[in-house]
């Protein structure tokens, strides 16, 4: 038995207390850790998807839409634009690369986008298994994708109308199979099941063949393996006809110069059914108006720690009072003042210490838990099991909540006089 | 000399509380402390064993000082020497007997044994409450386990206040013949301050504090 064993022991003998001061402090740090675990990750998400694109072209609409459906895929998208856009902007000087997207299905709340390889080098992505994408129905899915859905090559799926995993109708005539399995990067290719602009076209019906001519040779590989495609569709013709000319997304575009930067935006917002969003931009005024919503709940959770404190200082408080007999005893043991200090401080500590780790528990699950019940925040690709540096910050931040709050009442140690308490000690 | 006292004068306010020329106590010479309520046996055992600094005077406890040292260094020569049991004051309430007796060996061996321990719980008859709380114990039963708490550092000298004076008859001579026997065997000197009648015939040493005139 130790004077630390005899800490353990008090906050035995007070369990209630004990427990309800625990459960106070693991509140504040399981809120820290949450605000932290989301704001690191969404801010990092944000900085390292929206790495490489200068700016996004898409149609009309709210720009910061635009931005969230075609670079960080978690909002649908604004609508479409000509198809034409792409070779007006790869034809100009300043654009070093532009990387069509086309949206609309999702395989088990995953998105499928129609794009080219350009996208996976974007991202410094590499195929961990398998090949790229080549004919149409051809797929390479995310790293997470793979992990979830158990998909591995050669699997086949059908892709559901709409982005999001609930309802949308089957497009039960054009399966993909999975030719490729991207190695996990971090970014959100990991989510993304990536195809060729053409085959997302197929399986809605969209005709392009007489488009090809127009975009031929600009690093579309699939103008061979299309003819049988057709043939084979013919019956549907009639279908085709009724639906919409080939257009895109949006389309992600990467400046050759700075001269760009000022010139371009304002070209495409000149033209009547386009927009061009810069994603800095957007993810700047995105943070801002989260990070209201961030310093509520930070003040929340700091609000939160100060009880937790209180709680602890109460409690040593009136435990100390009903402890001047057993301190004058632990005197009378042989124990310094300092030691008898330090035991009370520890006492402090301890509680500190058991809020800190079942707050870290406690905010890790429930991030685990919400990431995995709310589809919006499984694509935000929210990792729970992640450590950042700032929760060593909370834990710090938190034990020294409680040495403090057991600091007033441990300075009554060095008032206790044992011949008075030995006095009136009944 | 396991005590030397000399020209212990200890005064709160006007009021003087202790005038003694000469206190000494030899190795194994076991005594009673006597004397009337007033006549200062608290205090003398409060500067005896450096809870208290008297006024004037010095204290030697096995050669080394008590007085004039500072609090710290009483709280060590204390540490080292002596073993306390008071009327009131017994055990640690959120420890059981055994952890309380671990503990004191702790503090003062900083280490502890957990055989000892044992054997000097069931030397005081208290081997099936070993894991009891102090709240649950009788006055009996605490006192036993306060003797054992302030033996089980073995200390050359223990000192009780009032040991027997909560205690019927059987309980009182049962606690004394636990004192004796347990002293003797952990090698302590005893010194018992009392004014309880029926303890007196057990010890062949007694040492009587006269009440002070009333200050003039």
């Amino acid at each position: 038995m130790t004077l630390a064993g005899l800490s353990v022991a008090y906050l035995r003998d007070r369990a209630l207390n004990t427990g309800l001061n625990i459960l106070l402090l693991t509140l504040a740090v399981a809120t820290m850790v949450i605000l932290v675990l989301f704001s690191a990750q969404l801010g990092e998400r944000f900085e390292r998807d929206a790495r490489g694109i200068d700016l996004v072209v898409g149609a009309k609409g709210s720009p910061l839409q635009l931005i969230l459906s075609s670079v960080y895929h978690v909002d649908v998208p604004t609508g479409n634009i000509p198809l034409d856009t792409l070779e007006v902007l790869r034809r100009d000087p300043t654009v070093a690369a532009a990387i069509p997207l086309a949206l609309g299905d999702n395989f088990r709340g995953f998105r499928i986008v129609g794009t080219e390889p350009g996208l996976i080098d974007n991202y410094r992505g590499r195929l961990a298994a398998g090949r790229n994408w080549k004919a149409a129905g051809e797929a390479v899915i995310g790293a997470e994708v793979a992990r979830r859905t158990g998909a591995g090559l050669g699997q086949k799926f059908l892709g559901s109308h709409g982005l999001v995993a609930e309802g949308g109708q089957k497009h039960d005539e054009h399966p993909f199979q999975v030719v490729g399995v991207l190695a996990a990067s971090g970014t959100v290719l990991d989510r993304l099941i990536l195809t060729s602009v053409d085959s997302v076209w197929d399986v809605h019906g969209i005709h392009h063949q007489e488009h090809e001519v127009g975009h031929d040779g600009t690093g579309h590989e699939h103008a061979e393996d299309h003819g049988h495609e057709h043939e084979a569709d013919a019956a549907n013709a009639s279908v085709r006809k009724q639906t919409a000319e080939p257009e895109v997304t949006a389309i992600l575009v990467r400046y050759n110069s700075a001269l760009a930067a000022v010139r371009l935006p304002a070209f495409i917002n000149r033209q009547t059914a386009l927009q061009a969003a810069v994603p800095a931009v957007e993810t700047t005024r995105l943070l801002a108006l989260l990070g209201v919503g961030l310093d509520a709940v930070r003040a929340f959770a700091a609000l939160l720690l100060l009880s937790g404190c209180l709680s602890i200082f109460v409690a040593l408080y009136t435990a100390l009072r009903q402890r001047e007999a057993d301190m004058a005893m632990l005197r009378v043991m042989g124990a310094t003042p300092a030691a008898i200090f330090a035991q009370v401080i520890s006492e402090g500590l301890l509680l500190a210490a058991a809020g800190a780790i079942f707050g870290l528990l406690l905010g890790h699950s429930v991030v685990a838990v919400a990431a995995a019940s709310f589809e919006q925040l499984k694509e935000v690709g929210l990792n729970a099991w992640r450590f950042e540096s700032a929760e060593a910050w909370i834990v710090l931040v938190t034990l020294a909540a409680g040495a403090i709050a057991a600091l007033l009442p441990a300075l009554r140690v060095f008032g206790v006089d044992i011949a008075k308490t030995l006095a009136h000690t009944p | 000399m396991l005590i030397n006292a000399h020209n212990l004068f200890h005064r709160i306010g006007e009021r003087t509380i202790l005038d003694l020329p000469k206190f000494q106590l030899a190795q194994g010479e076991h005594t009673l402390l006597l004397g009337p309520s007033g006549s200062g046996k608290t205090t003398l055992i409060n500067i005896l064993t450096g809870l208290v600094e008297p006024s004037s005077g010095d204290v030697f406890v096995d050669g080394r000082s008590m007085t004039g040292v500072g609090p710290a260094a009483r709280d060590a020569l204390r540490r080292d020497k002596i073993g306390l049991v008071f009327q009131t004051l017994r055990l640690v309430s959120a420890l059981t007997v055994r952890e309380n007796l671990a503990l004191a060996q702790t503090i003062a061996l900083g280490r502890s044994d957990r055989p000892g321990v044992d054997a000097l719980i069931a030397s005081v008859g208290l081997a099936h409450r070993a894991d009891a709380r102090p709240r649950e114990l009788s006055q009996g039963e605490s006192q036993r386990a306060a003797i054992a708490r302030a033996l089980c550092t073995r200390p050359a000298l223990l000192i009780a206040d009032e040991p027997t004076s909560a205690l019927d008859d059987t309980n009182a001579q049962s606690m004394i013949d636990l004192l004796l026997s347990n002293a003797e065997a952990s090698g302590s000197t005893l010194l018992i301050a009392t004014h309880d009648q029926r303890i007196r015939g057990r010890f062949a040493r007694a040492f009587e504090l006269k009440p002070l005139a009333v200050d003039a």
